[in-house]
């Protein structure tokens, strides 16, 4: 059994490229990747759609538009999440101050553990 | 600056002799200078016991002892007695003086003959001329300017005006130093008027600025003051600074008070236009002789344009920082999905210095336009086109059609650069461009737009003429590169992709938007 093992994951990355890789890394983590959205449209249709996640990884700038309407949904749903982001911290809306920032490029290591850190798993 | 005056001694001092009937006068009208040296005078004479001293000798003594200038001239103007102070100032004995006019002892004063006319209405009106300013030089010092203030009263006997009696007060260092002074303010105002840098002098007493060079003056459309320093210039100033940093302000101001030297940016809102710039100040107390801060003098400097450069700056920085680890995540994307599809390590090194290069060129693109300027999909296919010598004017089979300068969106301009990468690649290896007898056509077009839609280009990739190879000979990597047309580009562009393998060639139909602000002037 790994950290993420069975865990429901929502990826939010505007770049095909990373978004594939990061859906490949956590499925080979055992992580059930319910939806991959490029935008904040995609997610939030995701979203309605029922494919609710445990936890989800938000690309904080999504072609130029920034995702905080997708936190303001998962945090309104009580699903914990994570940005990732190209950007410093620092430029980042207060009001989501209290989710854990990582710095891209991503590495799994550091994802893995920030996401059992979410769920409340041991990072394994 | 005020230096205040010596003590005077009470009238009393100067004992019961009867003053009003000499031509000094009254002790009441005297300056305070003569009222104590007479006083002095008078104390140094006075003996242990009375008698007092004769009317005579206190006179005699005043007139020696006195550090005024105390002359006596004739009817005719003649000197009849000086004093010892008067006969310095001229720099000649106090004897050498007797008999001769001034005209002819100081021909080196400013004026001399009408001041010697003026004096002769005295002998014939017997009207005084007091707070008389005379220059010039003496035989003393001929090559000195000096100054004086002097005061004439006609000497009576009777109702006969025997004589002038004259008072003379040495004022040239104060001459001096005042004109230093002026010209000192005159200096600081040429350089203040001079300056792009605001200066400006506040008085707390009236809370109110005395000077304000001219940018300030003209930011808060104040005329200059005419008398100079200390006139306060009377205008709303707390009113012109923005509501939010009049707080700072104030603090400031009371900061500074208290002897501190401030440095703060504040916003000032421009009378009239209602612009609002932004001003760095630096305030510094200035201290009466009592160390008591009277003025708060100040230098601002108009930082707007260094603001927003800044912001600019940092905003680009940012969008550097993004960009460039978003790259070096694709690059390790990239080279992950290529060694997947990777035979072996040459093939590997191979196939991902290709995609490499494809991810340079539109690098080199994106870092070549400015601001909001977009890189065109013509100038994006033809670099693609270039790096495998397949541009029109070098390989005949190639042909291209459509506008030039469409302009593409930022986002997901490295992904469609790699979708046009691997169409280009596959047909350099298996299509169009390996086989003499085929073609590759090109073609695209922005697609009518109805309103309130995003402008979209349609894009066609037709090869022509192709024997298309066994099902053996396509190996693992045209699929991958298929993944990035057909999945990548709809995912990250919102596009529609329609990509087939026909008989007679790859057939690929794009739609995707492009960018909105520009490209319909670009495209006309």
């Amino acid at each position: 059994m790994t950290a993420l093992a069975g865990l429901r994951v929502l990826v939010v990355e505007d770049e095909y490229l990373l978004a594939r890789q990061l859906e490949r890394a956590l499925r080979r983590d055992g992580a059930d990747v319910v939806a991959v959205a490029p935008s904040v449209a995609a997610a939030l249709a995701a979203l309605a759609a029922g494919a609710l996640p445990d936890v989800a990884v938000l690309d904080l700038n999504l072609a130029g538009e920034k995702a905080y309407p997708v936190a303001a949904a998962l945090r309104a749903a009580a699903i914990p999440f994570a940005f990732a982001s190209g950007y410093d911290a620092a430029d980042r809306d207060p009001a989501y101050a209290d989710a854990p920032h990582l710095n891209k490029p991503l590495t799994m290591a550091t994802l893995r553990g920030c996401l059992a850190r979410l769920v409340g798993r041991a990072a394994g | 600056m005020h230096v205040p005056d010596p003590p005077v001694p009470a009238v009393t001092a100067l004992g019961d002799y009867d003053w009003a009937s000499t031509p000094l006068g009254a002790p009441a009208g005297w300056s305070p200078a003569l009222r104590a040296a007479v006083a002095e005078s008078l104390a140094a004479r006075a003996p242990a016991d009375p008698p007092a001293p004769s009317a005579a000798a206190a006179l005699d003594a005043l007139f020696d002892a006195a550090p005024l200038g105390l002359g006596i001239w004739d009817r005719e103007l003649r000197f009849v007695r000086v004093n010892a102070s008067l006969a310095q100032m001229n720099g000649l004995p106090p004897e050498a003086h007797i008999g001769f006019t001034p005209r002819e002892l100081l021909p080196d004063i400013a004026g001399i003959d009408a001041l010697m006319e003026r004096w002769r209405t005295i002998v014939d009106t017997g009207e005084p001329w007091l707070d008389v300013e005379v220059h010039g030089g003496t035989p003393a010092n001929s090559d000195k300017q000096r100054s004086w203030r002097e005061h004439f009263f006609p000497i009576r006997s009777g109702d006969r005006v025997v004589g002038i009696g004259a008072v003379v007060e040495e004022t040239t260092e104060r001459a001096r130093v005042e004109a230093a002074l002026r010209a000192s303010e005159a200096r600081f105002r040429e350089f203040a008027e001079a300056s792009s840098d605001v200066l400006w002098l506040f008085d707390m007493d009236s809370a109110q600025f005395e000077y304000l060079s001219p940018p300030l003056r003209k930011l808060y459309g104040v005329a200059a003051a005419a008398s100079g320093r200390g006139a306060p210039l009377r205008f709303d100033w707390r009113a012109s600074i923005v509501e939010e940093d009049r707080e700072v302000a104030a603090t400031t101001l009371r900061r500074v008070r208290q002897g501190e030297r401030v440095t703060h940016d504040f916003r000032a809102r421009i009378p009239g236009s209602g612009k609002v710039r932004w001003l760095k100040n630096t305030a510094f107390p200035l201290r009466e002789p009592d160390g008591r801060v009277s003025h708060i003098g100040g230098i601002a400097q108009d930082v707007t344009e260094e603001r927003d450069t800044a912001a600019r700056l940092q905003m680009l920085i940012g969008e550097l920082q993004h960009r460039t680890r978003n790259l070096m995540g694709v690059i390790q994307a990239v080279a992950e999905s290529t060694l997947e599809a990777s035979a072996d390590l040459a093939d590997f090194a191979r196939a991902f210095s290709a995609r490499l290069d494809a991810l340079s060129r539109v690098q080199q693109l994106l870092s070549r336009i400015e601001g909001l300027e977009r890189v065109g999909f013509d100038q994006l296919l033809r670099s693609e086109l270039a790096a495998f010598g397949a541009l029109p004017e070098e390989d005949a089979r190639v042909s291209l059609a459509g506008p030039r300068g469409v302009p593409l969106r930022s986002g997901g301009i490295q992904t469609l650069a790699l979708a046009l990468h691997e169409l280009i690649t596959n047909s350099v290896k298996y299509g169009a461009l390996s086989q003499p007898g085929a073609t590759l056509s090109v073609r695209w077009a922005l697609l009518p737009v109805a309103a309130g839609e995003r402008p979209r280009l349609r894009f066609d990739w037709e090869e022509r003429g192709v024997a298309m190879p066994a099902r053996d000979d396509s190996p693992e990597r045209v699929g991958q590169g298929r993944e990035l047309i057909e999945r990548a580009v709809p995912y990250q562009l919102e596009a529609t992709v329609d990509y087939a393998l026909t008989a007679d060639g790859v057939r690929c139909a794009m739609v995707l938007p492009v960018s909105q602000t520009l490209a319909k002037g670009a495209a006309a």
